[in-house]
């Protein structure tokens, strides 16, 4: 506490220019320390930083809006009440996308399988135009291809793909062993090349 | 695991390097490999071509990944936050405990709040004091809210496994502790490692920190910590000094 206290009385930095992530994480620790004493600015910040990548997070698993707003509320309230619970023996980031995974299993009902996925029902991606016309295409079919997954394939597949973490990262999150972690993967990457390969031809 | 018939049995090493090495091939792509994994791809893939091919299809779905827009609508943040911020004080006092504790709160109240409770009663009767030109000048009754609030917001009994970041000093404080209002962090820091002092709770709505310092290094600390110009206010909790 000695520690997070005296580190956590910086104020809040003034740029939220694109940080290295170590940094990044250091910040975040500092500000769930000021949390954990009931600061509400640094909650704020702390909020606003991770709601767009709960909500890109959320959005592999659900396509409504309302839902992914509650689950983030829900997960961020768990975060404000129990931020003195947070050990530091893993990332911020990995607290809070655990807290959010356990929370989106609840809301979502989870069972084995998904409820997706009509192919037809995929939402647009809408890759910006500079990008190669083959990989936007590429993206989009991945991104409806991830939604035919089981929930926990999928979960793996999300966390690595489209938020860069580590095996040991999504196990943490995932609270699993890492050995199931690359098990689900490998099952994964499989099944996403029957999947990619359907329409076209495959990788 | 490994879903390739082994292009050779003579080669068990491969083998076995090729069943540990293919399931790691999605994080090494994305450079997430440290240690013996990232070694032990590294090595392998410069004599399997299977791994090649695997490891340019998994580049080829990170880069799709990364320039995949949205699966689903955003929610307004603003609006988002706005709908929880109400939310953040339901937990902190529920009903029942609010009336328990207004009824007998040494019974009731967890024995850390309560002690952080009297500790901030006696800092702002002794700010006051000392200090009446401007604490005196925030409205009171609303302090003393906000300080219930913010006492409770995070009660200990609620929160299993109570761990914080490092040591936890079992002590609720035994000093206040308010700097003046333009102090830079790092006259923050410089000063309360300069004391010796474990800071405990704070800043508070009115700048206080509550800290905790060992009984037989307290009128020293306290010494220095008033020779500071940044200091408007350092003073013991438990027996508070004359006014």
């Amino acid at each position: 506490m000695q520690q997070s206290m005296t580190g956590g009385l910086a104020p809040p930095a003034g740029t939220t220019a694109a940080l290295p992530a170590a940094r990044a994480d250091t910040e975040d620790a500092q500000l769930l320390a000021l949390v954990a004493t009931g600061n509400r600015q640094a909650f704020e910040r702390l909020y606003r930083g991770y709601f767009p990548r709960l909500a890109r997070f959320l959005g592999r698993m659900t396509h409504s809006a309302p839902l992914i707003e509650e689950i983030i509320n829900d997960t961020m309230l768990v975060v404000w009440r129990q931020a003195e619970s947070y050990d530091g023996s893993s990332k911020v980031s990995t607290w809070v996308f655990g807290i959010a995974w356990r929370k989106a299993k609840k809301a979502l009902s989870m069972v084995d399988a998904p409820v997706a996925s009509d192919e037809s029902a995929y939402v647009d991606e809408r890759p910006s135009p500079e990008q190669h016309a083959q990989a936007g295409q590429l993206a989009r079919r991945l991104a409806g291809a991830v939604e035919c997954l089981p929930w926990p394939q999928r979960l793996a597949v999300v966390l690595t793909y489209f938020h860069g973490m580590g095996h040991a990262e999504i196990a943490d999150i995932a609270q699993c062993p890492v050995n199931t972690v690359k098990t689900r993967m490998f099952h994964a990457r499989r099944r996403l090349k029957e999947l990619l390969a359907g329409e076209e031809e495959g990788p | 695991m490994n879903p390739h018939t082994p292009h050779d049995n003579r080669h068990d090493h491969h083998d076995t390097d090729h069943a540990a090495a293919w399931p790691l091939l999605p994080w090494h792509a994305a450079g997430r490999l440290e240690g013996a994994d990232a070694v032990l791809v590294a090595v392998h893939l410069r004599t399997c071509e299977a791994c090649r091919a695997e490891l340019a299809w998994q580049r080829e779905l990170h880069a799709a990944a990364d320039s995949a827009g949205q699966a689903a609508p955003v929610p307004d943040v603003d609006a988002a936050f706005a709908r929880l911020l109400p939310r953040l004080d339901e937990g902190a006092m529920p009903a029942t405990r609010h009336a328990a504790a207004q009824q007998t709160p040494g019974a009731l109240m967890p024995a850390r709040t309560t002690a952080w409770f009297v500790a901030m009663r006696a800092a702002i009767q002794a700010a006051r004091a000392a200090w009446p030109g401007r604490l005196s000048a925030l409205p009171a009754a609303a302090l003393a809210v906000a300080l219930v609030i913010l006492t409770v917001s995070l009660p200990p009994d609620q929160v299993p496994g109570y761990r914080g970041l490092g040591p936890v000093p079992a002590a609720a404080g035994n000093t206040t502790l308010v700097f003046r209002p333009d102090t830079g962090a790092g006259d923050v820091r410089r000063i309360l490692a300069g004391s010796g002092a474990v800071a405990v709770h704070g800043p508070t709505v009115a700048g206080a920190y509550v800290l905790e310092i060992a009984p037989a290094q307290r009128p020293g600390a306290l010494a220095r910590l008033r020779a500071e110009p940044a200091v408007l206010m350092a003073e013991p909790l438990d027996a508070p000094e004359a006014p």
